[in-house]
C-alpha cells in the first residue's frame, strides 16, 4: 500500500466513524424522545416474533420494509381518535372487512391489550 | 330502487362474512375484482375465472413464465437465481433418485414401477383423482403406499423422518423425467372428483390460523407485493416445479412438505401430511396449473 493510498484509507475510516456517530447520535436523540411506553411499543412493533408490522408497512426507522399494507405515518392526524386507531389493531376486520390481510392482534391473542397500547402509543408519534 | 341495491349489498356482505371470503376493502384495486363467491361450481369455468384475475393483474407476467414462479417478472430475483444455477444443486438429486429408482426393490423383489409405471412422463400423470377409492392421488403419495402396502414398515418407508430424502430425490428424478411436458390434470366428471376440486379451492381460500390469513391473501390479492424483503409469488405455476431445491433450507422439498411449510409459518395447525385435505389443495393447485410446462426439480430461494 502506497503512502498516498494508506492516508486516503485513513481519512476514509475517519470519515466513516464521524458518519457513523452522527447517524448514532442522531438515532438516540430520536430514540430519547420516545416515553418508556412509546419505546416498548417500537420494539413490539418491530419484532418478528410479536407485531411484526415491518412486514406488510414502511415506517420510520425501520428496515427492508414489505409493502402490503399503507405507510404508517402521520398517525395522529389520520386516527384523531386514538381509540380508532387502537381498534384497528386489535380487529382490523371491523374497520375494513373480513377479506382484510392484517391479522386480528388482539381478537386472535397474538399480542396483549397492553402491548397493542404500547403499540399505538408508538404509532401515535410517526 | 335504492331499497333493493340495499338488500343486494346487504346480502352480498352477509355471504361474503359467512364464508370470510370477501374482497379486501383495504387492499390495492386488484384485490376487488376477483370474488370467489362469484364462482362458478364447475372446476373449467372456475380456473379460467382465477387464470383470468392473473392474466389481468399482472400483465408484466407472460403465461408461459407463470412457472418461475417470482423469477418471471423479479429481475433482481432472477439475477440472483441465474448465479444459483451456475452449478444447479439439483442435480445430485437428479442421480441418487436415478440411482433408487433403478436399484431400489420391494420386500417382494419388484421395483417402485410395478406400482406405477414408468419413469417417463410419469409426474406428468400425478395428481390425479382415482374414481375407484374416490381419492386424489399424488406421487409421493403413491410411492409410500406402494411400499406400505408391499409390507415395508411405515418407519422404513419413504413417508418416513429418515427416507424424505430418498424420497425428495426420487420425486426429483421423476420430475426430470417429465421435463417439457405439459400439466394436464383432469377432474373426471364424478361429483366426488368435483368435490374434492371443490375442497382444494376452499383450502385455499378459506382465512385460517392465529394470522387470519388464506393463500389467496397473498398469492392472489397481493401477489407481486413484498412481504418484508421477500416478494409474493402468484398463485399459478406453483406445482410444475416440485419439488424445489431452496437454497434458504439447503434441501429438496417436496409439494406436500412446502404446503405444510407455510401454514406452520402462517400459524395455522397443518393439514396432516398426504391427508385428503392436502392432496385435494395440491389437485385444485395443479389444475389450475393445467398447460405449463413441467419444469421441476426447480431451483427457489
Amino acid at each position: 500500500m502506497t503512502p498516498k493510498i494508506q492516508a486516503l484509507t485513513k481519512a476514509g475510516s475517519a470519515i466513516a466513524v464521524a458518519a457513523s456517530l452522527l447517524v448514532a447520535g442522531q438515532a438516540f436523540a430520536a430514540d430519547s424522545a420516545l416515553t418508556k411506553n412509546q419505546e416498548e411499543g417500537k420494539s413490539i412493533a418491530f419484532a418478528k416474533s410479536e407485531g411484526n408490522c415491518l412486514a406488510c408497512h414502511k415506517m420510520a426507522d425501520g428496515t427492508q420494509p414489505g409493502n402490503i399494507g399503507p405507510m404508517l405515518i402521520a398517525m395522529k392526524i389520520r386516527y384523531p381518535n386514538k381509540q380508532d386507531l387502537f381498534d384497528v389493531v386489535w380487529d382490523p376486520r371491523k374497520k375494513f372487512g373480513s377479506g382484510v390481510i392484517m391479522p386480528p392482534f388482539g381478537d386472535h391473542k397474538i399480542l396483549t391489550k397492553e402491548q397493542i397500547e404500547k403499540v399505538v402509543d408508538y404509532l401515535y408519534t410517526l | 330502487m335504492k331499497k333493493l341495491v340495499t338488500t343486494l349489498l346487504i346480502a352480498a356482505i352477509g355471504t361474503g362474512v359467512g364464508t370470510a371470503m370477501a374482497a379486501d376493502n383495504n387492499a390495492p384495486s386488484a384485490a376487488n375484482n376477483f370474488n370467489p363467491l362469484n364462482n362458478p361450481s364447475d372446476p373449467a369455468k372456475f380456473a379460467q375465472e382465477y387464470r383470468d384475475y392473473f392474466y389481468k393483474n399482472f400483465p408484466q407476467i407472460p403465461h408461459d413464465k407463470y412457472n418461475m414462479g417470482v423469477y418471471a417478472f423479479d429481475k433482481d430475483a432472477f439475477s440472483q437465481y441465474q448465479d444459483m444455477m451456475q452449478f444447479p444443486p439439483q442435480d445430485d438429486y437428479i442421480a441418487a433418485g436415478k440411482k433408487f429408482w433403478e436399484d431400489y426393490r420391494l420386500p417382494n423383489g419388484k421395483p417402485l414401477s410395478s406400482c406405477v409405471g414408468d419413469a417417463k412422463g410419469l409426474r406428468a400423470k400425478y395428481p390425479y383423482f382415482n374414481t375407484k377409492d374416490g381419492k386424489v392421488h399424488d406421487l409421493e403419495s403413491d410411492l409410500i403406499n406402494c411400499q406400505l402396502n408391499a409390507g415395508v414398515p411405515k418407519d422404513k418407508s419413504l413417508g418416513s423422518k429418515k427416507g424424505y430424502k430418498d424420497l425428495a430425490s426420487v420425486s426429483a428424478y421423476l420430475s426430470s423425467m417429465s421435463q417439457g411436458l405439459k400439466v394436464d390434470v383432469k377432474v373426471p366428471s364424478d361429483p366426488k372428483a368435483v368435490a374434492a376440486f371443490n375442497n382444494g379451492k376452499h383450502m385455499f381460500f378459506r382465512k385460517t390460523g392465529q394470522l387470519n390469513m388464506s393463500c389467496a391473501d397473498c398469492h392472489m390479492y397481493h401477489a407481486t407485493q413484498m412481504a418484508r424483503s421477500e416478494t409474493l409469488h402468484p398463485g399459478m405455476g406453483n406445482t410444475t416445479g416440485f419439488p424445489v431445491f431452496r437454497y434458504s433450507k439447503g434441501k429438496m422439498i417436496t409439494l406436500n412438505n412446502r404446503l405444510f411449510g407455510c401454514m406452520r409459518d402462517t400459524r395455522t395447525i397443518p393439514f396432516k401430511q398426504y391427508s385428503s385435505n392436502m392432496l385435494d389443495l395440491e389437485y385444485f393447485l395443479a389444475y389450475i396449473d393445467n398447460g405449463l410446462e413441467i419444469n421441476g426439480p426447480a431451483l427457489r430461494k
